[in-house]
């Protein structure tokens, strides 16, 4: 290239502009007649006018060689700044979505909505852009897949992009959660959502939760084989989600499969800020589901409070009725044994009369009739009403239960063990009441081993007591529920009043014993009962008071 | 011939148990109150007294715990209407139980058997 072309190329003479200017393009004509404009926009980053510099340097030494230096800085400025400016376009975009996300969040409580924001964030626009999102949420000690979103493969990624773009939708009108691309996209990836099911602390999640921040996954690590199936050697990112007390509240795995883009230092880190946001809403959610858990539980104990106290008064009033009916029976009872007392001395006398007899039979038979339906009568009200104590043999008590409970044992595959011990002394107490009593233990004790196991019951003699021991082979009780477990309201079913064992531990110590509760954890639990023998002399008074 | 005291509220009661006593060859005595009863106790000879549990104002328990501080030779037959209180009374101070029903010979049997038992049949 001579030095004519050049100078005439920057200049633009009439000869040049004859045969095309490089760098051109149409609709910038007006270069044409701007020569500053013209150098500042095109010549400066034009590769011939810097070689033209060097063939001038060349022939013209001093002042020229300087311009290709200057000229080469120039571009390198102007490469760099151009980048910078890419690289805010990412920044300012990836804070856009952060504030779209984190108001978005604000308000929603429901996990689903929260899961299906954090994951649109992740992989819609241009600021992450991941190919594939799964939001998986702890259980316990457990990850469990609960929703994906993105293409599940090439073809349907091209289709989902070309949507958004034509559609031109912002991020906040992405943020929207929609109930149908929701159960659409979990649908997709119900498959391997099933599948997703890993311990917190099995690898890779151990590590990600310990460094607590977002770590790239590759082929080289650690990970379950359902991972490792599904990636099939594709990087892929773990973001780990805390509760503000550092408790794991689940992940969200993202991966590049199709772009296969990597993740700069700075954006890994941006991940955890987009993270933090969505822990935040997860932990508010979870804590709005729990507490309106509790409340339903509330609810649920509120009603059969009523139901007990309803009970109560009814019980009250029946004990009430006992007494009425007890001293009513007693008042008829004298009247009648005076009646076929004296039916049976003239029946006597009268043997060999029989026309005396045609009388006196009929009013003894029907007086004998009535004293017998006095008894059972009073025998009846007793049993059901009387709150008054007696001697009880309490084998008799727990076979009358086994009997009532063996059915539903062998429905739950549960074996009875009835280690009765013989001749029991007599304890003093309310039959109805014991049985209630040992009825609300065995009850829990069947409850806790809805998938079957041995209930063993036994009854000894220790130490002036009689003592009765309910084992079963469930899970246990914790610490925590131990602490509470006598406490009255205090339930861990859904349905129960809570009064159950309140009401054993009051029956029991209403007969002078005790009750205690130990356990192994996932070996069984243990109640014992100690209640003392029967006293005549001692109790003698306090039962005839009602003579 | 043996001489029975019957302690009950209820004339008719006495009633029956003095005809049948007296059938069996006893001797009846009859008292309703716990100061008819000491009275009788401290005038007569008495052999054995059958007590009701339940008198009117009165517990026929006070008086058998007189009975047997006062006259503890004197063995005392109980007699209730129900039969829950039969256990809480066989060991206790009384020497024998009965619950009143329409056959008044029960009673008569339990009395013969207690003073057999205590050697006090004429």
């Amino acid at each position: 290239m001579n030095n004519g072309q050049i100078w005439q190329c920057v200049l633009l003479d009439d000869k040049r502009r004859s045969f095309g200017l490089p760098l051109y393009q149409t609709g910038e004509e007006y270069l044409l007649s701007a020569l500053e404009s013209r150098i500042r926009e095109k010549c400066i980053t034009c590769e011939e006018l810097r070689n033209d510099f060097l063939d001038l340097s060349k022939e013209n030494g001093s002042v020229f060689e300087v311009l290709p230096i200057v000229l080469n800085e120039l571009m390198n400025i102007n490469q760099k700044l151009e980048s910078y400016g890419r690289s805010f376009e990412i920044k300012e975009e990836m804070f856009d979505t952060l504030v779209c996300l984190s108001t978005s969040l604000k308000l929603v409580l429901d996990v689903d909505k929260i899961s299906y924001k954090g994951l649109v964030a992740f992989t819609s626009g241009s600021s992450f852009g991941f190919n594939r999102a799964f939001a998986l949420l702890a259980d316990k000690r457990k990850l469990i897949g609960h929703f994906a979103i993105g293409p599940r493969d090439r073809k349907e990624a091209l289709r989902i992009w070309k949507g958004i773009s034509y559609k031109k939708m912002s991020m906040s009108e992405l943020l929207e959660f929609s109930p149908r691309v929701f159960n659409k996209e979990k649908d997709k990836f119900r498959e391997i959502l099933q599948k997703m099911e890993f311990r917190i602390n099995e690898e890779p999640f151990k590590k990600v939760f310990k460094a607590e921040t977002s770590l790239r996954i590759s082929d080289q690590d650690v990970m379950p084989g359902v991972l490792r199936d599904y990636y099939e050697g594709i990087p892929f990112w773990i973001i780990p989600l805390f509760s503000h007390l550092r408790r794991p509240l689940g992940a969200i795995l993202l991966d590049n499969f199709l772009t296969r883009k990597e993740l700069t230092h700075k954006e890994v880190k941006a991940l955890d800020i987009f993270a933090m946001e969505i822990s935040l809403a997860l932990e508010r959610g979870l804590t709005y589901e729990e507490l309106e858990e509790k409340v339903e539980t509330l609810e649920e104990a509120n009603v059969k409070l009523k139901e007990h106290q309803e009970l109560i008064t009814k019980l009250r009033a029946e004990a009430s009725i006992g007494d009425m009916v007890l001293q009513l029976t007693h008042s008829f009872k004298n009247p009648v044994i005076a009646i076929a007392g004296l039916a049976r001395i003239l029946k006597k006398r009268a043997q060999t009369d029989l026309t005396m007899s045609r009388y006196i039979d009929p009013i003894f038979d029907e007086a004998v009739k009535l004293e017998k339906t006095l008894k059972n009568f009073v025998d009846f009200t007793k049993t059901r009403y009387w709150m008054d104590k007696s001697q009880l043999d309490i084998n008799k008590v727990i076979e009358l239960l086994y009997q009532e409970k063996k059915t539903k044992g062998k429905q739950q595959n549960i074996n009875f063990h009835l280690k009765l011990s013989e001749n029991l002394p007599p304890i003093l107490g309310n039959e109805y009441q014991l049985y209630t009593c040992v009825e609300n233990i065995v009850n829990n004790s069947l409850e806790a081993m809805p998938k079957g196991g041995e209930l063993v019951i036994e009854t000894n003699t220790q130490n002036g007591s009689i003592s009765l021991e309910i084992n079963d082979t469930g899970p246990g009780i914790s610490e925590e529920v131990m602490e509470y477990l006598f406490t009255p309201f205090f339930t861990t079913k859904t349905i129960g009043s809570g009064l159950g064992l309140y009401t054993s531990k009051e029956i029991i110590e209403n007969m002078g014993g005790t009750i205690s509760v130990s356990c192994v954890r996932n070996k069984g639990c243990k109640v014992t009962i100690y209640l003392p023998y029967f006293d005549s002399k001692e109790n003698h008074e306090q039962n005839i008071s009602r003579g | 011939m043996n001489r029975i005291l019957v302690v009950d509220d209820e004339p008719n009661i006495r009633f029956i148990y003095k005809e049948v006593l007296n059938e069996e060859g006893f001797e009846v005595a009859e008292a309703e109150s716990v100061n008819e009863t000491f009275d009788i106790l401290n005038r007569e000879n008495i052999d054995l007294v059958v007590l009701d549990i339940k008198l009117r104002s009165e517990s026929g328990l006070d008086i058998l715990q007189r009975i047997t501080r006062e006259f503890p030779n004197i063995p005392v037959v109980l007699c209730s209407a129900y039969v829950s209180y039969q256990n809480d009374y066989t060991s206790w101070l009384a020497d024998s139980y009965i619950v009143k029903s329409s056959n008044p010979y029960e009673l008569v049997r339990e009395v013969k058997g207690v003073l057999q038992k205590k050697g006090r049949i004429e």
